[in-house]
Formats: C-alpha cells, sequence, structure tokens
C-alpha cells in the first residue's frame, strides 16, 4: 500500500463520502447475510426441526414475509449508498490527482516529451489514474464487501455443518483457481491480440494513406493480401484468446454446478444423518449462489492491485521526473526588461557529445533585428529557444539586459518575449483563445492590431465567426500560411520586448512575408527581434544577419556586406536560389 | 473530419432489429451456417442441463431425504434402509456430477463454435470492406479523413464481433432460457410460478429504465472524457507554447473545466450504477419472499414438498439471471447496427466506373500525351483546370510551374484517371484514356509523389509492388542504375532490408531516392513526378539530380517542378495559373517573352542569371 501514499491524501479529502460508504459496507452485507437464514429458519418451522415433520411456526409466514421485504429495503438503501458514495469519492479521487499530474506535467522540460510518446504521456493521466482509482475505489469497496460477507458466511456455515461447508468451499475454490490459473495466460494472448490488431491497423491505416501510389501502380493487389494477411493473424489471435477466456468462464460457472453436485450428494448424506436440517439445507443452497461473486470479486482484487501498483509506479516515474526550471531563491524579476540580450560562450546539447550549439558569442543591443540562416539542423532553432530558456543554458552564457538568464524568474522572463515557433501551432479553439495565450485579457483593439501587423485581419474577419471561430485540430482548418500568421499575431498581442520568429513564415508567400516583416519593424521599434529565415527578401531587412552552420556563427555582418563579399551567406543564396520553390509564379 | 466526431459516432444507436441490415450481416454468416446452428442446438442442450440439475436436488430431497425423515432418520434405521437411502442419494449425486461435467463441456464446447464462427465472420467483412474500399475512386479518399475509413475496418467490425458472438445467438438463447424455466415453474406449480413471474415485468421495466439512462450517461461521459484526452492529446504537442508564453495557468484551468464535465457526468453514471443493482435486488428478494410465503402456505398444507419448493426457487434465480442482462445485450446489438450500417455505407459507395466494355488494353504506349480543352472541378461549380490544352511528345519533359493551387497536381492526377475529367479529352498515342482498360493505362504510368510514400516491408517489397514481372534482379538494376548502390550498400540487408512504418528510418533524401527507384524498376513508358520540395541533404541532393537525368531517358515525363535545374532542361514549361496555361515553352523562350515566367523568376531567381 505504501506505493500509493502520494495517491491516497486526494482519496481522504473525501472522508464524509468515505465515511458514509464505509458505514453502509458492513449494513448491506450483513443483511445479506441473515436473510437466507430467516428463511432457513422458517423452512424448519414449516418442517420441523426435530425431524418429525410437524410444523412448527412461531410466527405467521406473512411475517416473514414482510421481515425479509423490509430488511431488504434497509439493505438496499445501504448498497445504494455504498456505491454511490465509495464509487463517487473515487471519482472526485481521480478528479483531483489527474489535475495535479497535469500540472506536474505543464512544468516538464521539453526533453521529456521527446524520450516518451505522447500516447504513453496522455495513458499515465487516463488509463493509469483510472487503474489506480479502480483500486482505491470500488476494489477497497470489494474487498471489504467480500471479506465482510464471506467470513461471516462461512463462520455461520461451519456452525451449521463443518464437513458440509468445506465441501462447498471446494468448489467454489475452482472460482479462485481458474481467475487466478487463467489471469496471466489471458492476459498474455489478449496483449497479443492486441498487437495483432495495432498492425492490422496501421497496414490499413498505411495503405488508405498510400492509396495514390497503390492506384498508380495498381498495386491493389498487395495491398489487399498485406491486410488480409493481418486480419487473418488477428482473428487468428482472437480466436485464441477467446479459448482460454473461454475455458475460465467455464470453469467459473462450473464451479457453481459443482456446488450443487456437492449439495446433492454430501447435502442429502447429512440431512439424512440428521446432521443438518431442511433449514439448513436451504441455507447452504441460498449461501452457494451468493457465494459467486464474492470469489470473482477475490480474483478481480488481485488483478487491480497488480495493474494499479503498475500504474502508480509509472505515475511516480512523471513525478519523479524533475520540473524544467525551479527558480533560485534569489531570482530576480526586473519591472522592466529592455532587450538587450548577449551570448557569452553559449554551447548546449540535448545529448552528451553532440553539441547543437558551439560557443556561441552574440551581443544583440535593444531594438536590433537580427536574421538568424543556416542549414537544417544547424542549431538555429535551438538558439532561439535559449532566449525564453524553453532549452536549459548554463550560467554565465546568456544574459538579458545584462542578467544572467538564470537568476531571472523564468515566468518573468517570459513574459518579455514573444515567441514564434516552427510549427505553426494553434489549439482546437476559437481564435480570441488562442490569440489572448499572448495576453490575458487583451482587448478588442489590441487583437485587431496584432491581426493587422500579421497581414491576418481581412482574412480573420471572413472566418465563420470571426475571432470567436474555433480553429486549429478540431476546428477549421486555416491553411499553413494563416496558421503562422495567426501564430504571429499572437506573439504580438504580448506586446513583446524581445520577439522571436523562428523561420516562422516560410508557408507564406514572399510577398506577404515582407509585408509582415516591414509592418513589425514597424510596430515593433526599439524592440530586439530574431529572425530565423532562408529567404534573403527576408534577412535583408536586418540589421545584422548571422550565419549558423554546425551549431557556429561562421559568418556575421550587415547583409548588404554579406552578399557583397564571397561567403557562407553568399553560398547560401546561391544554393538557394536552386532550391526555392516556383511557388509564387 | 475530428477525432471528437469520431467517437460521438460510436454513440449512435441502431435499430437493434432492422431487417434489412440483419439480412445484409447474414449473407456474411452463411458460410459458417453450421457452426451458427451448431451453437444454437448447444444453447438447447445447456438450457436442457441447466434445468435438471435443480430436478436433481429435488429427487434428492423428495426422495431417501424424504424417506429417511419419514422414517425417524438415520439413527434409527436399519442398516438395510440406510445403505438403500444412500445407495439411492449416489445414484441421483452420480447423474448430478455427470451433468455438470458435462454442462462444462457443452458450454466451452458452445463458446468456441460460436466465437470462432464469429471471428471468421468478421474476417470475411473486413476483407470484403477493404476490397471494396481498394476500388473506389480517389474523390472517396479526398473526402473521407483516414482515420475514418480505418474505424471502419477496424472498431466498427469489432463491434460487430458482440453481435455475432454474444448478440443474436445469446439474446435468443436468453429468451428461450427463460421460456423453458417458466414452463418448468408452471409445471412444478402454477401458482408459484405466477408470484414469481410477477417480478419478471418489474424487472424488465427497472431494467429498460436503466438502459436508457445508463446509456445517455455514458454517452455523455464518453463525450466528457474525449474532450479530456483531445485537450491532453493537443496540450501535450503544444506544451511548449504554453511554456514559452508562460500560460500553464491557462492550461491548468482548461484541463480543470473539462475534468470537471467529465467528473460531472461520471457521477452521473455512478448513481443510476448505484441505484440500479439495489433496485434489482429488492424486486428479487421481493419476487423470493412472496414466493416462500405462499410456498410456506402449501408445504404447512402438506401440498407441496420442501423439494419441490428448492426446484422452483432454483429456477426462478436462474431465470432472473438473463433478464438482469437482457437490456445489456439490447444495447449491445444496437450498437452493433449503427456500426453495421456505417460499415455497408462504405460497401455501397459506387466503386470506380467500370472499363467499358469496348476498352482496350493499353500495352506499351509510345508516350504521347494530349489534352485537349480539358475542363475539371473537384466540387461542382469551382472549376479548378480550365481549358488545358497541351501536347507532349514521347520522350519529351513538360515540366509544370505556377502557384501552389493553380491545378498543377491535378493535371497529373487526371492522366493517371484518379479522377474523370468534366469536359475535353486526355488522349494517350491519340485514343481517349477512357477507351483503354484502367489497370493497363496506369501500368504504362510510374507516378512519384511529393511526400514519397513508402510501405512498410522490404526495400524489394517497395520496388516490385507486388509485380511478379519486377523480380529481385530488376529491383536491383533500377536501384544500380539510379546511381543509389550506396544507399542499399549501407542498409543491413540490402533490398531485404525491412522498412518502418512510412519508411521513417530513412531520410527524406534516401526515400526520394527510393521513389525513384520504384518508378524506373516500373520501366514506364509515361513518368509523373511531382518534386519534392523539402530540402534534402546535399550528397542525396546530387544523387537525385543523376537519378532523375536518367529517369527522364526515353519516357514522356510530366514534372510538377520546384527545382531550377529541372526547369530548365525541360522540353518545354507549361505555367499554370488559376487552372489554365498561361505561358509555355522552353526556359529560353520564355524569359524572352518577358511574360508571368519572366517576372516572377527574377523575384526569386534573378540574381543567378547574370547575363
Amino acid at each position: 500500500m505504501r506505493i500509493f501514499r502520494r495517491a491516497l491524501p486526494y482519496l481522504f479529502a473525501r472522508k464524509r463520502d468515505l465515511a458514509i460508504g464505509l458505514i453502509a459496507v458492513p449494513c448491506a452485507r450483513s443483511l445479506d447475510v441473515f436473510i437466507p437464514m430467516i428463511i432457513g429458519r422458517g423452512i424448519d418451522e414449516l418442517t420441523g426441526r426435530d425431524g418429525s415433520g410437524s410444523p412448527n411456526l412461531t410466527h405467521s409466514l406473512a411475517a416473514y414475509f414482510f421481515a425479509i421485504l423490509g430488511l431488504g429495503v434497509v439493505k438496499n438503501i445501504a448498497k445504494f449508498a455504498m456505491r454511490q458514495y465509495i464509487v463517487g469519492a473515487s471519482r472526485h479521487f481521480e478528479f483531483a490527482f489527474r489535475n495535479d499530474i497535469y500540472a506536474h506535467l505543464l512544468k516538464m522540460p521539453p526533453t521529456y516529451f521527446q524520450k516518451m510518446r505522447t500516447g504513453d504521456v496522455m495513458s499515465r493521466l487516463s488509463s493509469d489514474v483510472e487503474a489506480v482509482r479502480m483500486f482505491l475505489g470500488p476494489g477497497s469497496m470489494y474487498v471489504a464487501e467480500t471479506f465482510l460477507f464471506l467470513a461471516p458466511a462461512v463462520v455461520i456455515l461451519a456452525h451449521m455443518d463443518g464437513v458440509l461447508a468445506v465441501l462447498l468451499l471446494l468448489p467454489l475454490a475452482l472460482i479462485l483457481w481458474a481467475m487466478i490459473h487463467y489471469a496471466d495466460p489471458i492476459h498474455e494472448e489478449t496483449l497479443k491480440a492486441q498487437q495483432r490488431l495495432a498492425e492490422m491497423t496501421n497496414s490499413a491505416q498505411e495503405q488508405f494513406a498510400g492509396v495514390r501510389v497503390v492506384r498508380a501502380f495498381t498495386a491493389e493487389r498487395l495491398a489487399i493480401d498485406r491486410f488480409e494477411k493481418t486480419s487473418e493473424a488477428y482473428r487468428d489471435q482472437s480466436i485464441a484468446a477467446a479459448k482460454l477466456r473461454g475455458l475460465n468462464w467455464v470453469w467459473m460457472v462450473g464451479a457453481k454446478d459443482l456446488g450443487l453436485v456437492v449439495l446433492i450428494a454430501a447435502g442429502a448424506v447429512q440431512l439424512i444423518r440428521g446432521a443438518v436440517s431442511l433449514g439448513d439445507f436451504f441455507v447452504f443452497s441460498l449461501y452457494l449462489g451468493m457465494l459467486f461473486w464474492p470469489m470473482v470479486a477475490l480474483g478481480w482484487i488481485v488483478a487491480m492491485y497488480q495493474r494499479a501498483k503498475a500504474s502508480m509506479e509509472r505515475i511516480e516515474e512523471l513525478f519523479a521526473t524533475p520540473p524544467a526550471i525551479v527558480d533560485p531563491t534569489t531570482a530576480i524579476a526586473p519591472t522592466r526588461i529592455h532587450g538587450d540580450i548577449e551570448f557569452r560562450g553559449l554551447s548546449f546539447a540535448f545529448e552528451p557529445g553532440k553539441p547543437v550549439l558551439r560557443d556561441i558569442s552574440l551581443r544583440i543591443p535593444r531594438g536590433t533585428v537580427v536574421g538568424v540562416t543556416g542549414p537544417t539542423g544547424s542549431g538555429k532553432s535551438t538558439l532561439l529557444a535559449a532566449i525564453p530558456r524553453l532549452v536549459d543554458v548554463s550560467p554565465g552564457t546568456l544574459f538579458i539586459d545584462g542578467i544572467d538568464v538564470t537568476q531571472l524568474q523564468v515566468d518573468r522572463l517570459r513574459r518579455a518575449i514573444g515567441y514564434v515557433p516552427q510549427d505553426a501551432f494553434l489549439f482546437g479553439d476559437t481564435l480570441r483563445m488562442n490569440l489572448s495565450l499572448g495576453k490575458d485579457g487583451a482587448d478588442e483593439a489590441t487583437l485587431q492590431r496584432a491581426l493587422a501587423s500579421a497581414q491576418f485581419d481581412t482574412e480573420a474577419a471572413r472566418l465563420p465567426h470571426g475571432l470567436d471561430t474555433v480553429v486549429g485540430e478540431r476546428g477549421v482548418t486555416l491553411s499553413g500560411g494563416q496558421r503562422q500568421r495567426a501564430t504571429i499575431a499572437r506573439a504580438i498581442v504580448r506586446d513583446p520586448e524581445i520577439l522571436l520568429l523562428d523561420d516562422c513564415l516560410s508557408a507564406v508567400d514572399a510577398d506577404t512575408e515582407t509585408r509582415i516583416l516591414r509592418e513589425l519593424r514597424h510596430v515593433l521599434a526599439d524592440r530586439t527581434a530574431i529572425l530565423v529565415s532562408h529567404r534573403v527578401a527576408a534577412l535583408e531587412l536586418a540589421d545584422l544577419v548571422i550565419v549558423v552552420e554546425n551549431g557556429r556563427i561562421v559568418d556575421s555582418g550587415k547583409p548588404q556586406d554579406l552578399k557583397a563579399r564571397p561567403g557562407r551567406y553568399r553560398d547560401l543564396i546561391e544554393r538557394q536560389r536552386v532550391e526555392a520553390e516556383l511557388e509564387t509564379l | 473530419m475530428s477525432s471528437e466526431t469520431e467517437r460521438s459516432e460510436h454513440e449512435q444507436v441502431g435499430n437493434a432489429f432492422d431487417r434489412v441490415l440483419l439480412r445484409r450481416l447474414a449473407h456474411y454468416a452463411v458460410p459458417d451456417k453450421q457452426s451458427f446452428v451448431n451453437a444454437f442446438v448447444l444453447l438447447f442442450v445447456i438450457t436442457g442441463l441447466e434445468i435438471w440439475l435443480p430436478a436433481l436436488l429435488r429427487q434428492a430431497v423428495d426422495g431417501p431425504v424424504a424417506a429417511a425423515r419419514a422414517a425417524g432418520g438415520a439413527l434409527d434405521a436399519t442398516d438395510a434402509q440406510r445403505s438403500e437411502w444412500y445407495a439411492h442419494v449416489a445414484r441421483i449425486a452420480g447423474v448430478s456430477f455427470v451433468v455438470a461435467i458435462l454442462t462444462l463441456f457443452v458450454r466451452y464446447r458452445q463458446f468456441v463454435v460460436i466465437q470462432c464462427a464469429g471471428q471468421r465472420v468478421l474476417h470475411r467483412i473486413r476483407s470484403d470492406v477493404f476490397r471494396h474500399l481498394e476500388r473506389l475512386p480517389i474523390g472517396y479518399f479526398d473526402r473521407t479523413p483516414s482515420g475514418r475509413l480505418v474505424s471502419r475496418v477496424t472498431n466498427d467490425i469489432e463491434t460487430l464481433n458482440e453481435l455475432f458472438t454474444s448478440g443474436i445467438i445469446n439474446l435468443a438463447g436468453d429468451i428461450l432460457k427463460v421460456a423453458v424455466l417458466l414452463i418448468a415453474a408452471w409445471w412444478i406449480d402454477p401458482h408459484l410460478a405466477a408470484i414469481g413471474t410477477a417480478a419478471v415485468p418489474a424487472l424488465a421495466f427497472a431494467s429498460a429504465y436503466f438502459r436508457i439512462r445508463a446509456r445517455q450517461a455514458y454517452r455523455e461521459t464518453r463525450s466528457a472524457i474525449a474532450k479530456v484526452t483531445a485537450y491532453l492529446s493537443e496540450t501535450i504537442s503544444g506544451i511548449r507554447i504554453f511554456q514559452a508564453f508562460g500560460r500553464e495557468d491557462l492550461a491548468r484551468s482548461q484541463f480543470r473545466i473539462r475534468g470537471e464535465e467529465y467528473l460531472s457526468t461520471n457521477l452521473k453514471t455512478v448513481f443510476y450504477f448505484a441505484l440500479f443493482f439495489p433496485v434489482v435486488d429488492f424486486i428479487t428478494l421481493a419476487a423470493q419472499g412472496g414466493v416462500f410465503w405462499e410456498g410456506g402456505n402449501l408445504i404447512f398444507a402438506r401440498e407441496f414438498t420442501v423439494g419441490q419448493f428448492l426446484q422452483l426457487w432454483l429456477y426462478l434465480g436462474l431465470m432472473f439471471e438473463p433478464l438482469r442482462e437482457m437490456a445489456e445485450k439490447y444495447n449491445i446489438l444496437q450498437s452493433a447496427m449503427a456500426s453495421a450500417e456505417r460499415v455497408f455505407q462504405v460497401l455501397d459507395e459506387p466503386a470506380e466506373p467500370a472499363d467499358d466494355p469496348d476498352a482496350r488494353p493499353l500495352n506499351r504506349a509510345r508516350g504521347e500525351i494530349e489534352f485537349d480543352d480539358v475542363w475539371f472541378s473537384y466540387r461542382s461549380g469551382e472549376p479548378v483546370l480550365r481549358g488545358v490544352s497541351f501536347k507532349a511528345k514521347p520522350g519529351e519533359t513538360i515540366a509544370l510551374v505556377g502557384a501552389t493551387g493553380g491545378g498543377k497536381t491535378t493535371i497529373t492526377s487526371l492522366l493517371t484517371r484518379f479522377y474523370e475529367i468534366e469536359r475535353g479529352t486526355i488522349r494517350i498515342d491519340g485514343v481517349d484514356i477512357r477507351h483503354y482498360q484502367r489497370e493497363s493505362l496506369r501500368r504504362n504510368l510510374a507516378y512519384v509523389p511529393q511526400d514519397t510514400f513508402l510501405f512498410t516491408g522490404s526495400v524489394q517489397d517497395n520496388l516490385t509492388l507486388g509485380h511478379s514481372e519486377i523480380d529481385a534482379r530488376r529491383a536491383e538494376a533500377a536501384i544500380r542504375s539510379i546511381g543509389a548502390t550506396g544507399l542499399i550498400d549501407r542498409l543491413s540487408d540490402g533490398l531485404k532490408h525491412e522498412l518502418s512504418e512510412r519508411g521513417s528510418n530513412l531520410s527524406v533524401g534516401e526515400r526520394q531516392i527510393l521513389a525513384f527507384a520504384r518508378a524506373l524498376a516500373v520501366d514506364p513508358a509515361i513518368l509523373i513526378l511531382d518534386e519534392a520540395t523539402a530540402s534534402i541533404d546535399p550528397e542525396n541532393e546530387a544523387i537525385l539530380q543523376a537519378a532523375l537525368g536518367r529517369l527522364l531517358i526515353g519516357r514522356t515525363s510530366i514534372v510538377v517542378a520546384h527545382r531550377l535545374s529541372t526547369i530548365r532542361s525541360a522540353s518545354r514549361i507549361l505555367v499554370i495559373q488559376k487552372g489554365q496555361i498561361r505561358e509555355q515553352g522552353t526556359h529560353e523562350e520564355l524569359l524572352a517573352l518577358g511574360g508571368v515566367y519572366s517576372r516572377l523568376h527574377a523575384i526569386q531567381f534573378g540574381h543567378a542569371e547574370a547575363p
């Protein structure tokens, strides 16, 4: 249970619910034990316990009926309360626990998300939290329920007739045996079936995505063969898994039948021997049916615990990953950031031995527009990401207004920066919400100005619901260029001291790009801007161009100077000429 | 379409007994008819065995036990009496043991028979749907997100599983069971049976009420969890944005809002479940109490034995069980029918029009291409091509240049007959392509799309694409002549090297090289190439340039061109703008013309054209 240390406080936060639920369980279960005994007693009185066979009713049958009915009402109110409060509490637990895991996730360094697949991260917050909930909520309820029924029931049965009790429990143990015996093989085969299903899904996905190639090369036969092979494999594996499930199920259900056989054989003998009365016999047969589910639940609980433990371990792993940046206690938050940037011998590597940035030194006075260019993978994006500390740099290598960035409060630093990443990522929400990500509560005029600067105002106005149109993944599909301009507007809304544009205009035509950049120069006068681009036209607007290759600054200077002299910048222009798209034609 | 719509789609409810759908589904079950019949017969056997055991219990209680009790118990009996009673018990117990074991086997047999049959039927439907999809026009794939298609051949058909395995047959089996038990109970005592079965409508009502409420609540829950998951997946991929903008607080509160909705829908579900089980339990208990009351009277009056009473009691228990689950099974049927409907929608999509009866095969084209006033639109009223006419002589290379969305790729797609044109004619070797058998037409073409598409499998599989006439030697020859032997040597198993999904273990350049090799292996009369815009590492770029040269020799080529070198070496350049050919000629001619091409060329490449 120690493994659930972190989770339990979230559950205990629902004290009242748990208390009601935990009182309800013994109420419900004791009545479950009790009611068959009333019926047994009734049978005894009807048949004469002494064996004489003459009835000897102490209460009328109607009294029995109303007793059963009344206890039934109480029992089922307790049963309702038990589920409602315990399972309900577990849902509250899930909500609170997941929120905190998510909050932690938001602080994770980007490297964490590079290492982990999105699906894995998501399953921490969905299926793993669910597994823990199942064990702590319904699981603990089943435990209480099972033992509070099983223990008294066994004691009562043993008290009525020890031999018969043992004999009856033997077939019921089969249920437990089947559940434990088949759990692993079923799990294994089901996992394999899921793998086959995943393979089939991939195969279908691939064939659909590549349908043009398939058709153009008349490779339909191959596509069908491949799909059918995966479908057959899935079919066969599903059958294998089903057979095991069937065996498990048959033994479980069969255990009940074998229980009846025991009643017929041993029960009848004990009746003849006079060891049990007909009423006892009746109680035995009633308990037989009622013991079925607790036995199954016992098997469940074991599986639930194992699953929850594994899930909790994975969640703990997530918490064990330290947040990207923790502000030192001495961190400062200047009221104003001017936007002087200085790199001093900055080097950076995601993996040791593979430096992405090497010994970058550069002074960018406030108000300078710096153009950065260089081949793909040369480290341009990392250079930009270092400024808002999206990649974390060593102390003493990067200074803003002369202050070491590691000494700045990271929130303060980021508030001064408008960052436009390479992938024009918009959230599946309204355009307004996406823009106000830049600045909370920005007024309409600010939003409109930002859109205008990004040359997106007219098109935004033409969207079905204007700024309230849902865009992004789950909304109106914007073109690549529109998305890019929206992300630029998002950064401008912040009115940042430092603007970082990471090759964010690649899908915008050259004309518009130039217009946007001219506009930006105007809007962001005296602001510092760093602009990564491949386009000469864009770079020409910069005060200073640096060429990055293999993580080093290999050339720098005013664009016209760089163009005039042979060097890597001119080579780059040359090469781009060959590569450049004819898109604008 | 979004995944959210996709999810809500699965909430659709179908008519559980839609006859047309059932008939169509039954069609797929026909080859396994025998299995289904067997499974049904075995259900009869199981029900028979199930009602036998309580009868045996009664025999024991009313037989030897009653005899012993009448004789005043075992203690006072003679040895002969005792051994007779015990022998009787042993006989009954022996039979009951055999019955129990038999039930076990028959149940397992029935389960396996129906599971196997069900899985076979599913495979049959899947493969039928997939085959049909391979015959649908490309336009269908443009309209339908591939995620949805995948879900048709996987999830939807999976849902049908329940229909074939636990659905129809078991529902029928349950009805049969309830009926048989009812008759058996009636036969024991109609009066008591009536009291017991009074619970049936109450149970049915409770169960139906719960079914409706729970389904509704479930639907809300699923749509709420879909929102949570969607938000999660989206923010995980965009987490840098929140971090860069220092707006983690916004993400947290947005996540919380979605979580709250999930919580409240869940609590509703919890409530219905918390309510349902106690209500069912109470109804059952009330019926049992009633039976006990009336049965007690009968026993008191000696009109009824304890054994009979026990038997009846057990029958009622057996009868309530399927009643409780029937509602659940009905739900399964409904969603299965909704899935079936979606699956059949795909099957009802019209396939690519069949070849004309008098269509002829195109054996080896010379490669003369002619577009004659071709008009085309993806959506009616929005023409993408407006009267495109041009000719390519065998061996010529035609470069298509122009802005994105101008119609360049469309021209190439029409040549492969991915779409049917609206007006005009496309001719190959002077014959309208509609007069060729489609497959033979496509066999004369090779298509290199902009984003290279490689399939999971070996390099060789990707080159041969299942065509028997392209063997390993020919594939290797294609690689060699394209100058990519270096690439193959680098791969661990050469041609047998397994590519991961979409060839993601290769670089963009390497993938392009393989796509070129694939086209060359086909040795087509006509090459269609959509040049990649992605930048490629210099080493592979050099290989690609050489390979392209090799590829263009001896065949007619239509190239959507992005590289200046490709454009300049083309026999002719077509400048496509807004679905029309604005200018055509060689590079020099077009520059001399001083029109669109030269102007735009000056902007992009101007500096390179030093006089």
